[in-house]
């Protein structure tokens, strides 16, 4: 287990939180990328295997493209364009701006796929209950139904397989819709039966009568959370200052 | 005096008749109660009953009489008592696990109640020891089998300290090792008696052991009898019959031969059959002339996307009109790839399959292919995409019980009536070849019984039948062929009978069925006992022997 996987899931959720906040708030592409760097490096030496978020990093990368095609072209209608192609215009001035939020639509993508990479769902809800007092009669019944997410996508298929089979084909686009909305149905009342007999599989073992409960894995702060929190601003601050020292740091603030 | 209900009358929501009735039924401190009764007699209502969930936690209609459980009468004891006291194991492993990992689920009970995480370490590691959950049992619960689940949410309600555990179908949605292990289990705390025990099952072999007295609810939530296991077995088979109960085999064995007692385990069942069964009894064999052949599969190879495996690999086979052939192995054996490459709904990633056009497939769960919005309209759906009817579907829902639901949602049925109808729909074309994945799945002994009668039917009619399965009994009863798979490929391809003198049975996931296991357990000690492979053969075998007599 990384030292990454070690901190607490509540300490690392309010640190990526407020990274996430601050590189919102950045409107130059050079800022973000550093942080993005930082997030790869964070996330490999948290464990991740490099394929993993090479995986990721392939949507997430589409995305961008995208952000950056639309952002220097419709710049282009307002001002000057700068360059030409085809029948489309893009100015620098978009073309920088389009560049500055997909780099950091991907820096946050990395970030929040390394907490959630580095971090135990039964341990991200015990501590969210004892750090930031979630109601244990919330947190428990949403890990009960992340249980059932692999399911989900399994039945999908087989009720898809299913109706197949009865015979649904649907044509056009208003048949289609009426079958998506048959799979779904079918999903729905397949997913309140499981809902409905896991909450009596819950009460039956004292969780609607219980009033003090306590919780069988440990949720403690330790020295390391505090180092780790430190940590995360010094590094914030440095990345902060290098960027300006690069003459690229540029805030909506100005 | 452990529980005691009076003339206890609950109704559940928007239900016309009461779930039980008048209720009147004494569970003795540390007694071992089997509770039977035909599906929607109450059993499960009893249950939840038990431990308190109903009135405190789920809203029925408490129409009349009093439950006392533990010198508590449970309307006015709190839910933490009573849950506390008794403990249930429901049927589904997939929905009564609430956790990720398997030392979190077996705390989850305790963190209820608010035990010290010291109590909790020792109390964790107490009921994985009494349920055999060692330390190679993986971490993560995903990574469990059906039946090491059950083992696990019995550890989390052992760890509760109840004074009684009620357990409510515990194998019905298991194959039949993993009930095995689950049986196994239970017999060893039962072994033990140091609590009292509720059982609700069908089946009844493995547990004839550990039972010590029987109580059968009626189709009207009343109780219709109680008694010793061998009083009820023995004495009131005939009662249990008409109920539509599922007996134990051994019981049926037992009378077959004219005997009176009844063997306990098959090792018993054997004995008896050295000491009774009339030996030169003729086993006689219908064999059937093969007819036309409806279907077929070359060389065939089929792999999922994103596997890594071939589901099926390399499996040749033919279909023929008018024979029921029975696909049975392990889960993940390739046995419903292989059937949804037969209905040609699947395409083969190597070597060919010859499908008729005119293929029904019947899923293990019927309501995933529900298209319409009623019951009448479901069965006419073949119509409605042009396929040609070839039975009055309104006959067809007289014939399966399902004419007064005929405006009813699919999906509001019961399990039995979604299984009845999907059978109903895929009738409906006349199709040339009827493919049933786990066709018995959770269904009780009348719906058993009337499944099998309609498939005899079809059978006769000329078509062809496959079965997916994991019910031995139901091969030995129905199927002309076995078809053994593991790793998907096949492993065996013959008459049941001839499968069922394999050693190897475990490596396809199956277990003898307690009468066949009978017959082969005599057989190991006198080969003069013919190997039968059920009750059905056996009763054949008499039969015939009397006629020559005759």
């Amino acid at each position: 287990m990384s030292a990454l996987m070690r901190r607490d899931p509540t300490v690392k959720l309010a640190v990526v939180l407020a990274v996430s906040l601050l590189l919102i708030l950045i409107v130059d592409p050079v800022t973000p990328a550093l942080f993005l760097a930082l997030a790869i490096a964070v996330a490999l030496a948290g464990g991740a295997r490099p394929r993993t978020i090479a995986r990721a990093l392939v949507p997430l990368t589409v995305l961008g493209v995208g952000f950056v095609w639309s952002n220097a072209v419709f710049a282009a209608t307002q001002g000057p364009g700068t360059w030409t192609i085809g029948p489309f215009h893009a100015s620098e001035s978009g073309l920088r701006f389009g560049l500055a939020i997909a780099i950091r639509g991907i820096a946050i993508g990395i970030l929040s796929l390394t907490f959630v990479w580095s971090t135990d769902p039964t341990d991200l809800v015990v501590s969210l209950i004892r750090h930031v007092r979630l109601p244990f009669r919330l947190g428990y019944p949403v890990l009960a139904a992340y249980r059932f997410l692999p399911f989900f996508t399994d039945e999908y298929a087989q009720v898809r397989l299913a109706r197949r089979v009865r015979g649904a084909r649907p044509r056009g686009p208003l048949d289609r819709l009426r079958e998506a909305v048959g799979e779904l149905v079918t999903l729905l009342s397949d997913a309140t039966r499981r809902a409905t007999q896991i909450a009596i599989a819950m009460d039956a073992r004292g969780f609607a009568s219980a009033t003090e409960r306590t919780y069988y894995r440990e949720a403690r702060l330790a020295w390391g959370d505090a180092l780790f929190i430190i940590g995360a601003a010094v590094t914030t601050t440095a990345l902060l200052l290098l960027s300006e020292w690069m003459g690229a740091l540029r805030t909506v603030l100005g | 005096m452990f529980a005691r209900a009076q003339s206890l009358t609950i109704r559940h929501v928007g239900r016309k008749r009461p779930a039980l009735q008048d209720l009147d039924l004494e569970w003795e401190e540390g007694e071992r109660l089997l509770l039977l009764g035909p599906s929607g007699a109450g059993k499960s209502t009893f249950a939840l009953c038990l431990d308190g969930l109903i009135p405190h936690a789920l809203e029925a209609h408490w129409e009349s009489g009093t439950l006392t459980v533990g010198g508590r009468d449970t309307r006015s004891a709190s839910l933490a008592e009573l849950t506390q006291d008794v403990g249930v194991l429901f049927q589904d492993p997939d929905t009564q696990l609430v956790m990720l990992e398997t030392d979190d689920e077996i705390a989850f009970g305790l963190e209820n109640l608010g035990l010290p995480r010291n109590e909790m370490r020792k109390r964790v590691a107490e009921a994985r020891a009494t349920t055999g959950l060692g330390p190679a049992t993986p971490r993560r619960l995903d990574a469990l089998s059906g039946g090491t689940k059950q083992r696990v949410t019995l550890a989390s309600l052992l760890a509760m300290r109840p004074r009684a555990l009620v357990l409510d179908e515990p194998t019905a949605n298991l194959d039949p090792l993993a009930a095995r292990e689950v049986v196994t289990a239970f017999a060893a705390l039962a072994t033990r008696r140091e609590r009292s025990f509720l059982v609700i099952e069908h089946r009844l072999d493995p547990l004839l052991r550990f039972i010590d007295r029987v109580a059968v609810l009626g189709d009207d939530g009343r109780l219709a009898l109680a008694g010793d296991p061998e009083s009820v077995f023995m004495g009131r088979a005939s009662d249990l019959d008409r109920l539509g109960i599922w007996q134990p085999e051994l019981a049926e064995l037992a009378r077959v031969v004219g005997a009176e007692q009844m063997p306990r385990d098959v090792d018993e069942a054997a004995a008896l059959l050295i000491d009774r069964w009339p030996r030169g009894a003729a086993v006689q064999r219908a064999e059937r002339a093969p007819g036309r052949i409806t279907g077929a599969a070359h060389d065939v190879a089929h792999r999922y996307r994103g596997d890594d495996h071939d589901a099926v690999n390399g499996v040749s086979l033919e279909l023929y009109e008018g024979e029921i052939s029975a696909i049975v192995g392990a889960n993940g054996a390739g046995k419903s790839t292989l059937g949804l490459l037969l209905a040609g709904v699947l395409r083969p990633s190597r070597g060919t399959v010859a499908a008729s056009d005119d293929v029904a497939y019947v899923f293990q769960y019927p309501e995933r292919g529900f298209l319409a919005t009623t019951v009448r309209n479901e069965v006419r759906y073949a119509a409605t995409i042009g396929r040609r009817i070839a039975r009055d579907p309104d006959a067809l829902l007289e014939r399966f019980g399902l004419a007064r639901l005929a405006d009813a949602n699919p999906h509001s049925l019961s399990h039995g009536e979604k299984r009845r109808l999907s059978v109903a729909s895929a009738l409906v074309t006349s199709p040339t070849v009827l493919i049933l994945d786990e066709p018995t799945f959770g269904q009780d002994l009348r719906n058993v019984r009337e499944l099998v009668t309609i498939l005899r039917e079809e059978r006769d009619r000329g078509t062809t039948v496959v079965l997916i399965t994991h019910d031995l009994a139901l091969v030995a009863e129905l199927a002309d062929r076995a078809i053994a798979m593991a790793g998907g490929a096949i492993g065996f391809a013959g008459r049941p009978d001839e499968l069922f003198e394999r050693s190897d049975l475990a490596r396809f996931g199956l277990v003898l069925p307690p009468a066949a296991g009978a017959f082969a357990r005599a057989r190991e000690s006198d080969r003069a006992i013919p190997p039968l492979t059920g009750l059905g053969a056996a009763r054949t075998a008499l039969v015939g022997r009397e006629t020559v007599r005759a």
